[in-house]
């Protein structure tokens, strides 16, 4: 709940991007027989939503209804006296109050499309009252519209990859900040922390492991008295005009360790920039790849201690990869931001975490 | 977050549900709204829904669909069985299904996913925890005090940095560096600038400040889990006699809504009291939610809890309870105007906790 810069800039993302987002959405609405597309969306699952118009919510719920032709509404639970600055930060022209989601989408899908299949993406998890309020209201014919939105996301586009190395790019600088002996962590926390929202970050989590070498972990570091270690992480969550990614850093005071993060590193390099080949990162000890296909900024796409499998194909995906090497006997997390290959272009680290 | 407030609310929370015939409690949470999860959790999210269950004898299993989430839950909270899921809903469903013949409730049960509710019965259980939210252990109001005591502190940050030409994201930066120093890993915070433009607050844009604004902001810490909130506002420079004007009707409003805060009123009292102000300055009309959301409203494991201050809330005050007073709104001759305190309801009244100056604060 503690959003940073928000503001839609045209030069980045350009209208002509939205337009061109919501007309390919509309062509798999046809192909899929779906008339209408619900996306729900509030402070933990703003990627769907803002992905189609640049608007990122902070605070309570909201749902954006798409026709299959047509403009889109966004139906929302904030006051009435924030539809101007939604209006300001992102593209939506049609912004309706609604206290009630479900029973405001309802008057907007029953006169127009009865017997209509209406698609919803993460049917499942839609919250009680929204989907018993659609129920009641007689909006019927109701599909899980999930696999649509995968097959939307399945690239990036360019700009997605632009912005998310600006992320990168900041998550890189605010790191750099990081004191190379800071004592109490607490301190560290904030520096990274501020160092990013001063480069204009939109969200900023940081996770720490005190001490890499013992357990390479990262929790939240809240309360004051926690020492670094000799050999500690932080982990940097950046999102920046609705892209999201993570890097690492890690600073050992021990020469041996700090060899050992570098060559880490250069493994963790040589790995990322093979995917969506898996085989090199089969060294680490254990792997984890984020990326964004559905209302969830950073989604688990495939890790180590589950089947190892991808839920969906990774190639032109931005993901965050974050990978355990055991060097010397130390267990070295190096996580970062990646584009993942294609068969014309090779895959590349967004940035590199700084050593 | 303190273990022995979260072992108490814990032992709360089980002989709730054994008042309420509840078997097994199902609490969903994510990072807007994590309270009620947390109350039994003692575990914030930050990324992706959660879902607890605990049972008569206090076992919490906690299922994450975030992956670092989970990471970090094993770290912060080692009593609970953390699990982390893709398929929340599905597991749950499993989980759920095989308790058969158990009393099953969740909580805040609007939020539930869709997919479990229409699959599973489950009796709504958000009144239940909400007097549990409500009604305050006087460790968890202590809490609350050391939250506003940051507040306050982090406001001097927020005036310090408020200068012309600094971009409000800027601005927001300084404060959230400095909570971060000082150990709090949430804030809720919210500002405005500008003059009778300006309606409302939001989160921060590149605006910058520039002399004769007015500088609003809600700013709302959280330390060991619990949230306080201030409210204040300040002219970039020298306050114009409008301005000052303006603010001598939201300090009046204020003072008579916390003068109305003890147990037993409503908080419709409460609100009326603030309210009442500005109708007898004929400034009724900012006082609807034209203007204005909500003339207060509950603090505790969220930043925005029951009861909301407002006029048609019969919510009875009682000890123990926790709110921020703040008459917020928009003045027509200044634009939009923040004053606002946490105070905890005392049997002898209402005890305010934030401690800045109840001023128009001028800044350089």
């Amino acid at each position: 709940m503690r959003r940073g810069l928000l503001s839609w800039s045209k030069t980045e993302i350009p209208r002509t991007v939205f337009d061109m987002r919501i007309a390919q959405t509309q062509a798999a609405m046809a192909s899929d027989g779906i008339e209408a597309l619900l996306i729900y969306t509030n402070h933990t699952r703003p990627a769907a939503v803002s992905w189609l118009t640049g608007f990122v919510p902070y605070w309570s719920e909201c749902m954006l209804f798409l026709p299959r032709n047509g403009r889109p509404t966004l139906a929302a639970a904030l006051s009435k006296r924030v539809h101007e600055w939604i209006a300001q930060t992102s593209w939506i022209e049609g912004i309706v109050g609604a206290p009630r989601l479900g029973r405001e989408i309802a008057k907007l899908c029953v006169p127009n499309y009865a017997g209509s299949r209406i698609g919803v993406l993460e049917y499942d998890a839609l919250p009680t009252r929204i989907s018993e309020d659609l129920s009641e209201a007689g909006v019927a014919g109701v599909v899980d519209a999930t696999g649509l939105f995968d097959r939307l996301r399945a690239h990036a586009d360019g700009t997605e990859i632009a912005l998310a190395g600006y992320a990168a790019r900041i998550a890189r600088d605010a790191l750099a900040k990081l004191p190379e002996r800071p004592g109490d962590i607490t301190g560290a926390v904030a520096a990274v922390e501020g160092a990013a929202r001063w480069g204009g970050a939109e969200e900023v989590y940081v996770a720490v492991a005190t001490e890499m070498r013992e357990y390479p972990a990262y929790f939240r570091a809240h309360g004051l008295g926690t020492k670094a270690g000799e050999t500690f992480g932080v982990r940097l969550t950046v999102a920046y005009k609705g892209q999201w990614v993570r890097m690492s850093r890690i600073v050992s005071s021990d020469r041996h360790i700090a060899d050992a993060v570098r060559r880490a590193t250069e493994r963790f390099a040589d790995a990322a920039v093979r995917l969506p080949d898996l085989v090199t990162l089969m060294n680490a000890s254990s792997w984890l790849i984020e990326g964004t296909t559905r209302s969830l900024p950073l989604e688990p796409l495939a890790e180590s201690w589950g089947t190892g499998i991808p839920t969906q194909p990774l190639e032109g995906k931005v993901v965050t990869v974050s990978a355990t090497f055991n060097l010397d006997g130390n267990p070295i997390r190096v996580v970062a931001p990646v584009i993942v290959g294609t068969g014309d272009r090779p895959g590349a680290l967004l940035a590199t975490p700084p050593l | 977050m303190s273990a022995s407030i979260a072992s108490a609310r814990r032992k709360k929370l089980t002989a709730a549900m054994n008042g309420g015939a509840i078997d097994i409690l199902v609490l969903f949470g994510n990072s807007w709204q994590g309270d009620y999860l947390k109350y039994a959790t003692d575990f914030g999210l930050v990324e992706g829904n959660g879902i607890a269950t605990i049972d008569a004898a206090g076992s919490i299993t906690l299922y994450l669909e975030s992956a670092v989430d989970a990471e970090r839950a094993a770290l912060e909270s080692p009593d609970l069985m953390v699990v982390h899921v893709r398929d929340v809903v599905g597991v749950m469903l499993g989980h759920l299904r095989s308790a058969g013949g158990k009393r099953l409730a969740g909580a805040p049960y609007h939020l539930l996913p869709r997919g479990l509710t229409s699959q599973v019965t489950l009796a709504d259980a958000t009144t239940l925890v909400d007097g549990l939210l409500m009604h305050k252990t006087p460790e968890e109001l202590d809490a609350i005090r050391r939250s506003a005591r940051l507040a306050d502190r982090a406001y001097e940050v927020f005036r310090d940095s408020a200068v012309a030409g600094r971009k409000q994201y800027e601005l927001v930066a300084d404060v959230e560096t400095f909570l971060r120093a000082h150990g709090s890993p949430e804030n809720f915070m919210l500002v405005g600038s500008g003059g009778i433009d300006v309606r409302g607050m939001v989160p921060p844009s590149e605006r910058q400040l520039a002399s004769g604004d007015l500088v609003t902001t809600e700013l709302t810490p959280e330390v060991d889990g619990y949230y306080a909130q201030i409210c204040r506002t300040l002219v970039v420079g020298q306050a114009s006699g409008a301005q000052r004007k303006a603010f001598g009707v939201f300090l009046e409003a204020l003072e008579a809504g916390i003068a109305s805060v003890r147990p037993g009123a409503k908080a419709s009292d409460v609100a009326k009291a603030e309210n009442d102000v500005f109708r007898k300055y004929g400034l009724g009309e900012f006082t609807t939610n034209a203007y204005t959301r909500v003339r207060g409203h509950g603090l505790g494991l969220f930043a925005d809890s029951k009861p909301h201050l407002l006029e048609d809330v019969d919510v009875v005050l009682e000890a123990g309870m926790s709110i921020v007073v703040h008459p917020n709104t928009y003045h027509p001759e200044a634009g939009y105007i923040v004053l606002g305190d946490t105070v905890i309801v005392t049997d002898a009244g209402a005890e305010v906790v934030t401690q800045t100056p109840r001023v128009l604060f001028e800044s350089a």
